[in-house]
């Protein structure tokens, strides 16, 4: 009788910590996997949010003095080519699992991917 | 059989609510996240534990010193950077641009003048003049140095309203101050209302860490340019400072939006400086000044107010102070 008990309970015990360790599991192949996706904001809104996970593919955002276009390549998103003066936009490339936002002083457009993980913050 | 039952039911309440317990320190401590245009850059604040009147409070504080350094266009309710470039009279503001005047006043000396808000001008005309790929004559910096040397602006507390009056020719640029300024005071908030975990990130140049809730309360911060290195820091402030973005090679060499207040120059040292520290506008003054300083003289400065850099060009790392741990993913 005892010694049933005890197998119950090593049974019991085993199976939630498998079960734990499963959800664990789950849980940080889901983050890492995950679609990447990039919001792209003009003035504190976001217009587009774009998959990096297709196929590459260029479009154009309205931005607050200006177009901009954006290209997806390689699973990166950037600027290809804008109105701005500087053109900073352009210079800072593609971007992918990083939390560095791309921005466009100019037309007050953000670029930034969602959830990445890499950082906290890169600067 | 029915005693069995009854522990073996207790004993799977027990193991179930330890197994709850996992479950829940696993879930994640979702933060509540703002994005606002200021400063012409998007200021990202991410805060955990708190109300949404937080994000609010937040967006007040900014948008008034949003509109005190705007040095485009008037602000609606401030007086702001524009009203007073466009003037040499004595104008009323608020006892809050009053005290930041005071702190800009103060880092300019503390600077030893390598932080120059009457920099304008001459900021303003290299800007043009690299945007069509050309160098600023000699001629103009000489001149624009001489107005900057011979303007300054003086602050006055009269039966209790406050003033400002420019003098000379050169104009007033808060952009090497403005975020991290905004950030002490946004830091003052945090304080007085015990608020303890964020992270707000202006422009990825000036940033304030609170405490995250959970790696001991360090975010891991990656570095601009060097593959996989980051640092893990908490409850202080960053500035940066950087050409990569914003430079202009002509004939070989690299010109940047960041100008030698003393000979006029817009050649830097480095590519990228860093600074951490406990005052938001010092580190953003400093991470600007650095990048005209040799490594000798930004260690002195590091020692004598107590911040810590690190200056890199090329992608390698020219210094590092020991006290920054730089890790690699």
């Amino acid at each position: 009788m005892k010694s049933k008990k005890i197998r119950n309970d090593l049974i019991l015990i085993i199976s939630l910590l498998v079960t734990f360790a499963t959800i664990l599991v789950v849980l940080y192949i889901s983050r890492t996997s995950a679609n990447l996706i990039a919001n792209i904001y003009v003035q504190n809104h976001i217009v587009k949010r774009v998959s990096l996970d297709g196929e590459d593919q260029e479009f154009k955002i309205q931005g607050t003095n200006g177009e901009l276009t954006i290209a997806v390549l390689n699973k990166k998103i950037g600027v290809k080519e804008s109105n701005c003066p500087h053109k900073d936009c352009v210079k800072m490339g593609y971007i992918g699992e990083t939390n560095r936002p791309i921005i466009c002083a100019y037309n007050q457009v953000c670029i930034e991917i969602e959830g990445a993980l890499v950082n906290d913050i890169e600067i | 059989m029915f005693t069995y039952r009854f522990k073996f039911s207790r004993k799977t309440l027990l193991i179930s609510g330890v197994f709850s317990l996992l479950m829940s320190s696993c879930s994640s401590n979702a933060p509540i996240e703002s994005k606002n245009y200021f400063f012409d850059t998007y200021v990202n604040s991410r805060f955990y534990n708190v109300e949404n009147s937080v994000l609010d409070d937040v967006y007040k504080l900014l948008s008034e010193y949003n509109g005190l350094t705007d040095n485009y266009k008037q602000s609606a309710t401030q007086t702001s950077v524009f009203e007073i470039n466009e003037s040499n009279e004595k104008i009323e503001i608020s006892k809050n641009a009053y005290n930041m005047y005071l702190k800009v006043k103060e880092l300019q000396i503390s600077s030893l003048n390598y932080f120059n808000p009457l920099i304008e001008n001459l900021s303003r005309l290299w800007k043009e003049s690299l945007d069509n790929k050309e160098v600023l004559s000699e001629t103009i910096i000489s001149s624009e140095l001489l107005k900057m040397n011979n303007s300054s602006f003086e602050l006055f507390k009269e039966n209790s309203k406050y003033y400002i009056q420019r003098n000379g020719e050169a104009k007033l640029d808060l952009g090497a101050f403005a975020k991290g300024y905004s950030l002490d005071i946004l830091n003052e908030y945090f304080l007085s209302n015990e608020i303890k975990n964020y992270l707000i990130d202006a422009g990825n140049s000036s940033i304030l860490l609170g405490e995250k809730p959970d790696n001991n309360g360090y975010f891991t911060v990656g570095l601009k340019d060097i593959s996989n290195a980051y640092l893990e820091l908490k409850d202080c402030f960053i500035g940066a400072s950087g050409v990569s973005t914003q430079g202009v090679k002509i004939n070989n060499k690299m010109y940047s939006h960041i100008i030698n207040p003393f000979n006029g120059s817009a050649i830097n040292n480095y590519d990228y400086v860093f600074v951490k520290g406990n005052n938001g506008a010092l580190c953003d003054v400093l991470s600007t000044s650095f990048m005209i300083m040799d490594v000798d003289t930004v260690k002195e400065f590091e020692k004598n107010y107590n911040v810590e850099a690190i200056l890199y060009k090329d992608s390698k790392i020219i210094y590092s102070n020991s006290n920054l741990e730089i890790k690699y993913h």
